[in-house]
């Protein structure tokens, strides 16, 4: 049993108590202030009245409202969490956007030229990439890996050494000389890489953080 | 219980405009304040709800405190408008009366007279 002080009902003394308790996520200067000025308020409510008189008691309380009720008060308005205005309430890249990036990446060789559509098709309908996502996983390397496959096989330069004393090596196609082939296949090979990592990171960034 | 609706959201945002009207004439202190928001039927559901709001709008600084021994009792917390607050409470005033007037508007369309 607690013990009520002389002056104060202990319905009071514990409705003071429940709001200090309910307030203990407000900063300590304003949760301070709130108890006072409800503590200054019952005072006054309660001035000459009977302190054994629990109906009228009762009544002032029900007017104040629930401790819980003024604290929600007390912190509305104020942001102590993030709220998540949009977005899906899940975090982390799921099957589907796995899928997504993986049918942008390699889908025009699995399903050629389509598989890569279908993967834009799923991208424009995810919520979970803005629309700058969707621009660069569609436009910065359309076709994903196909490009430099289909590059590849074009470009393809056949080779065949004559041997003996004094080799002849004939070649036949467009290719290209190593200093110049050699960037654009690493070019070819990493862009679609790094756009896949990109719709990975934003994929598995939480909806409820930054923009 | 009232419910979290229509009432509410329209108190939402007018109330503390009402308090800033209680202290154009005369500082007050807490429980007069809520004594008088009460008294008209339909601006306070919970009276503790009020003093979250006079704390923010200390902070604000659209009010100001003092403590000032009481009769009886422990001394008491005022509130007084501040210059800011009387500039608030000024724009809100114009921008409460076309509003008013706008949604009165549309409400008398088709209404017999």
């Amino acid at each position: 049993m607690s013990m009520p002080d002389t002056q104060q009902s202990p319905l009071v003394a514990d409705y003071l108590r429940r709001l200090d308790a309910a307030a203990t996520g407000l900063p300590a200067d304003r949760r301070s202030e709130l108890v006072e000025g409800i503590r200054e308020h019952l005072d006054s409510a309660l001035e000459g009245a009977d302190q054994s008189d629990d109906a009228q008691i009762r009544a002032v309380l029900d007017r104040l409202g629930s401790p819980e009720e003024i604290v929600a008060a007390a912190a509305d308005g104020e942001p102590p969490l993030p709220q998540p205005y949009h977005g899906q309430p899940k975090a982390g890249a799921g099957a589907l956007e796995i899928i997504t990036v993986i049918l942008l990446a390699i889908g025009g060789i699995i399903l050629p030229v389509v598989g890569w559509f279908i993967g834009v098709a799923l991208l424009w309908t995810s919520s979970r990439w803005t629309t700058r996502d969707k621009l660069i996983g569609t436009f910065v390397w359309p076709g994903g890996y196909l490009l430099p496959l289909g590059l590849g096989l074009i470009s393809a330069r056949v080779c065949t050494t004559v041997g003996g004393p004094d080799p002849v090596e004939t070649c036949e196609g467009p290719g290209m000389p190593l200093w110049l082939g050699l960037p654009v296949a690493a070019v070819l090979f990493l862009a679609p890489l790094a756009v896949v990592g990109y719709l990975l990171t934003r994929a598995r960034r939480s909806p409820a953080g930054a923009p | 219980m009232e419910p979290r609706g229509l009432a509410t959201q329209l108190r939402r945002g007018a109330v503390e405009y009402c308090v800033l009207a209680l202290l154009r004439d005369r500082q007050r202190y807490g429980f007069e304040l809520v004594h008088e928001l009460s008294a008209m039927d339909g601006m306070v559901t919970s009276e503790g709800t009020i003093y979250p709001l006079l704390s923010r709008l200390r902070r604000e600084e659209l009010v100001s405190t003092s403590w000032q021994e009481s009769d009886s009792g422990p001394p008491r917390r005022y509130y007084r408008l501040t210059q800011a607050g009387q500039r608030a409470l000024d724009e809100f005033s114009d921008e409460w009366a076309r509003f008013r007037d706008a949604v009165d508007h549309f409400l008398s369309i088709g209404r017999p007279s």
